[in-house]
């Protein structure tokens, strides 16, 4: 309990908390909010400046930036959430079979993680992507292969040391089984730890997702997204350098409120490190 | 110090080993037959002699086992194939992109170098002060930003709207100023935040309260407390090389910078598979050896490394 | 009188918790001062207090002057004056008090250049004779070793030596003996003995081993959870403790004490 109460004392945080719950529901309730269709295609409108119709102005084919946007939370957001479930998923199955069993098993995944941690994950995710093409359904692959071991490593540690705590070492010794203490046992104590990790991460994969939507390498046109607004606006650049912001700071503001909220959460659970940023 | 490095070494081939076989099933993920794909970019009818032939002039009909260590034996030689598009060897290309990358790689490292280690000994010398406090700001900021938006700003700003620099390509000096500035802020506020936490953090260790206790001067004890953090600086900013050089995928492909970041998107894009597989056999072994000589030089520096092992 | 501390408060900004509250005490010249206590019971942080070596989100508050002058309203740069000269400290835990990447050598001939104002040699030379007389053998090979590569029991005496070589009016030792095995804690303990008899250098003891203050100290405080419960004469407060606290003390230490006093009695070189 003391540690949501740090949370909410936290003035910040809550903002950030709201903020990024606005944000999610506007994009689930964007066919609603949003005031055109985001693939709607207006010539004679095109580059358009703020008005009543327009509140953001439209883009080079003459789309609503303002639905734009709000229809790339889905993508952008949802992807990242979609990578974010599944990776936490395969590392606490793994890390958790590791940290439990230990001895030989968790040997060879920790050998195996080795191996996967020591290949640049930029480098990993354009590989996959390079040979498997460009989409949604691969970048989401790409980067659950690529971030998949440093969780199931982390996890694994998490794991290890609730293990090692007296009363799991007593439920142990009083005969439940393995899934038993772990179900019972580890799972709800090492939530709270694992949440942190995936708050502090699920900003970097935004970021990674938008830049490789950027590149051309994700998300594909039409469907709106926030990198590969970017990667339009670039285009128009010099007659319409305005078009930058809209994407560029959602993107922003996103991303620092899931890192503040990382932060202040990792504050909240670990007093240890307190006063040591920020 | 002789026999850690030996066993360093020796340490790395089971990696080696692990990390190339890793690449090649990376490589081998392609869902469409890379013969047909060989076949198609070039303009000729798939047909099933043409596929045939292209396989095992590819050597894709042998075992898995025999393709790896085909492949990996070829790519020590440096030998990657052809490229599909042009029929030109890859390690060609490659070496002609080679030089703009590590170019731009090395101008970022030294902006990256000289800011986050002079920003982070500020901010340990006057921590929680305003400058500590806005350095730090910024350091949130710009772990928000997105790499290339920086970098579309940096060019409106500096090219289209003060003309200053040229927007794209290699043209003159001029042109590594904006692609190896926005490489760098990429990454700045990563390496400012880690080394500045752990110098932080230096300071509350006990050596450091005890050359407080017997009275050694502030200058000699802020030289103790950075001498010790070397080693966390070292291995940092070592592993930023071959991070940096991954990293300039997007950048080259913001400024039009013709390095083998550009040069794989665009094999990407045509589907020229054995240049992307040069690309990734060549950042693994960099990653790799970066690593290595991090280790080494850091044991090297530390007393109770020397003597151990 | 040395030093003369009144109203002692330390309050952590951070965790908003008053960890040293309302210490007052002084010390004599050639009266040596004992401070015990449980570990916790901020010991420790009133002596750091003192000498402005607590985290900067600590508040100190109350006075403590040292002749005639009051060192919690010091200047950094007249503090480290005193730390320097006048007040030495010898660190509980010496195996992490020297910095690990240069020899322990350089780290005491750097102290002596800086306070003594004296050459590289002659600094050595003092550094030798120090670390002689505290019966260490082959002196100049333990000079050039790497903190990590001696002992806690010899690191704790490079400490010692630094802190005698500067001749300070004052040496506070935290926890002087407890990283130590008996051996070495009886020698250590000899010692200070001979220091504070020959050199006249007042001690002020921090120790939760009441053999050791009983054995070194005339005055002691008695410290629970960050306050002061009992002081004054240790022999008074030893024989007859007023407080609950101590007496309890007194009781559950008397067995420790019975077999420091062995140690003791043994003498540490005709062991």
């Amino acid at each position: 309990m003391g540690t949501l109460n740090k949370l909410i004392q936290n003035r910040f945080a809550m903002i950030c908390i709201i903020f990024l719950v606005t944000v999610v529901l506007t994009g689930f309730f964007a066919p609603w909010l949003a005031p055109h269709n985001p693939v709607d295609v207006n010539v004679k409108e095109k580059l358009a400046g703020i008005s009543t119709t327009y509140p953001m102005g439209t883009d080079q084919l003459g789309r609503c930036i303002l639905s734009r946007l709000l229809y790339g939370i889905r993508t952008t957001v949802l992807i990242a959430f979609i990578t974010m479930a599944a990776t936490i998923i395969i590392g606490t199955l793994i890390g958790g079979i590791a940290g439990l069993f230990r001895g030989k098993i968790d040997e060879i995944i920790m050998r195996i993680c080795d191996i996967f941690m020591s290949f640049p994950s930029e480098v990993m995710i354009l590989a996959i992507i390079g040979m498997m093409g460009p989409g949604i359904t691969n970048i989401i692959i790409a980067s659950i292969i690529a971030k998949w071991a440093w969780y199931t490593r982390m996890i694994r540690s998490i794991v290890i040391k609730y293990t090692d705590k007296n009363y799991i070492q007593f439920a142990r010794v009083s005969g439940f089984s393995r899934w038993h203490i772990f179900r019972k046992h580890i799972m709800p104590n090492a939530t709270g730890e694992i949440a942190v990790l995936a708050t502090l991460d699920i900003g970097s994969v935004i970021l990674m997702i938008s830049a490789l939507s950027f590149l051309g390498l994700g998300v594909q046109a039409p469907t709106p997204e926030w990198g590969m607004m970017l990667s339009e606006a670039k285009n128009v650049m010099i007659i319409h350098p305005g078009l930058m912001l809209p994407p560029g700071i959602a993107i922003l503001f996103v991303v620092a409120a899931f890192n503040f909220l990382g932060d202040s959460l990792q504050d909240a659970y670990n007093v240890k490190h307190r006063k040591r940023w920020r | 110090m002789k026999r850690y490095i030996i066993k360093r070494l020796l340490s790395v081939i089971p990696l080696l080993i692990g990390i190339s076989f890793l690449a090649f099933i990376l490589i081998n993920l392609s869902e469409s037959d890379p013969a047909e794909v060989a076949l198609r970019v070039n303009e000729i009818t798939p047909t099933d002699e043409a596929v045939a032939q292209m396989r095992e002039e590819l050597g894709l009909d042998k075992s898995f086992i025999e393709r790896y260590l085909t492949w990996v034996t070829s790519s020590i030689k440096g030998d990657f194939g052809n490229s599909f598009i042009n029929n030109k060897p890859v390690i060609n290309e490659i070496v002609q992109a080679l030089p703009a990358t590590l170019l731009l790689a090395l101008v970022s490292f030294i902006i990256i170098v000289v800011i986050s280690v002079s920003a982070s000994i500020i901010c340990t010398i006057f921590e929680e002060s305003w400058i500590d406090r806005t350095i730090r700001g910024l350091v949130f900021i710009g772990e928000a930003m997105p790499g290339y938006w920086i970098g579309l700003l940096l060019m409106w700003f500096f090219s289209i709207k003060l003309n200053l620099l040229p927007t794209s390509g290699m043209t003159s000096w001029a042109s590594v100023i904006l692609p190896g500035v926005t490489l760098a802020l990429a990454y700045i506020s990563t390496y400012v935040r880690l080394l500045r936490n752990n110098m932080v953090q230096n300071k509350s260790e006990n050596f450091v309260l005890y050359a407080k206790a017997r009275g050694m001067k502030k200058r000699i004890i802020l030289k103790r407390i950075f001498k010790n953090s070397l080693q966390t600086t070292i291995t940092a900013l070592g592993m930023s090389i071959p991070k940096l050089i991954a990293g300039t995928v997007i950048v080259e492909n913001i400024f039009a910078w013709p390095g083998i970041g550009r040069l794989s998107v665009a094999a990407i894009f045509n589907y020229d598979y054995p240049v992307i597989q040069a690309y990734v056999f060549l950042m693994a072994v960099l990653f790799v050896a970066c690593n290595l000589l991090v280790d080494i030089v850091t044991a090297m520096l530390d007393p109770r490394m020397r003597k151990e092992v | 009188m040395l030093l003369e501390v009144k109203n002692l408060s330390i309050y952590d900004a951070e965790t908003k918790d008053t960890i040293v509250e309302d210490i007052s005490f002084t010390l004599e010249q050639q009266r040596n001062l004992g401070i015990v206590g449980e570990s916790g019971s901020g010991k420790s942080m009133t002596v750091k207090g003192i000498l402005g070596l607590v985290a900067p989100w600590m508040k100190v508050s109350g006075t403590a002057y040292f002749e005639g002058e009051d060192m919690l309203k010091m200047k950094a740069k007249a503090m480290q004056n005193i730390r320097a000269r006048h007040i030495s400290m010898i660190l509980q835990d010496a195996m992490s008090a020297f910095d690990p990447l240069d020899t322990v050598g350089k780290q005491m001939m750097e102290t002596l250049c800086e306070h003594l104002k004296i050459s590289r040699k002659e600094a050595k030379q003092i550094s030798l004779n120090e670390l002689g007389s505290l019966g260490i053998q082959e002196a100049s090979q333990m000079m050039k070793k790497y903190p990590h590569q001696l002992s806690g029991g010899m690191l704790q005496r490079c400490m010692i030596a630094i802190a005698v070589a500067i001749k300070p009016d004052v040496i506070i030792a935290d926890e002087p003996t407890t990283a130590l095995d008996a051996i070495t804690q009886s020698e250590v303990i000899a010692t200070f003995q001979r220091l504070h008899a020959q050199k006249r250098i007042t001690f002020i003891f921090i120790s939760h081993d009441l053999g050791v203050i009983r054995h070194l100290t005339e005055e002691v405080l008695v410290m629970k959870d960050g306050k002061s419960v009992e002081y004054g004469r240790t022999r008074e407060v030893f024989r007859y403790p007023q407080n609950k606290y101590t007496k309890y003390l007194v009781d559950t230490r008397l067995n420790l004490a019975c077999s420091f006093e062995k140690i003791m009695r043994k003498g540490p070189y005709d062991a």
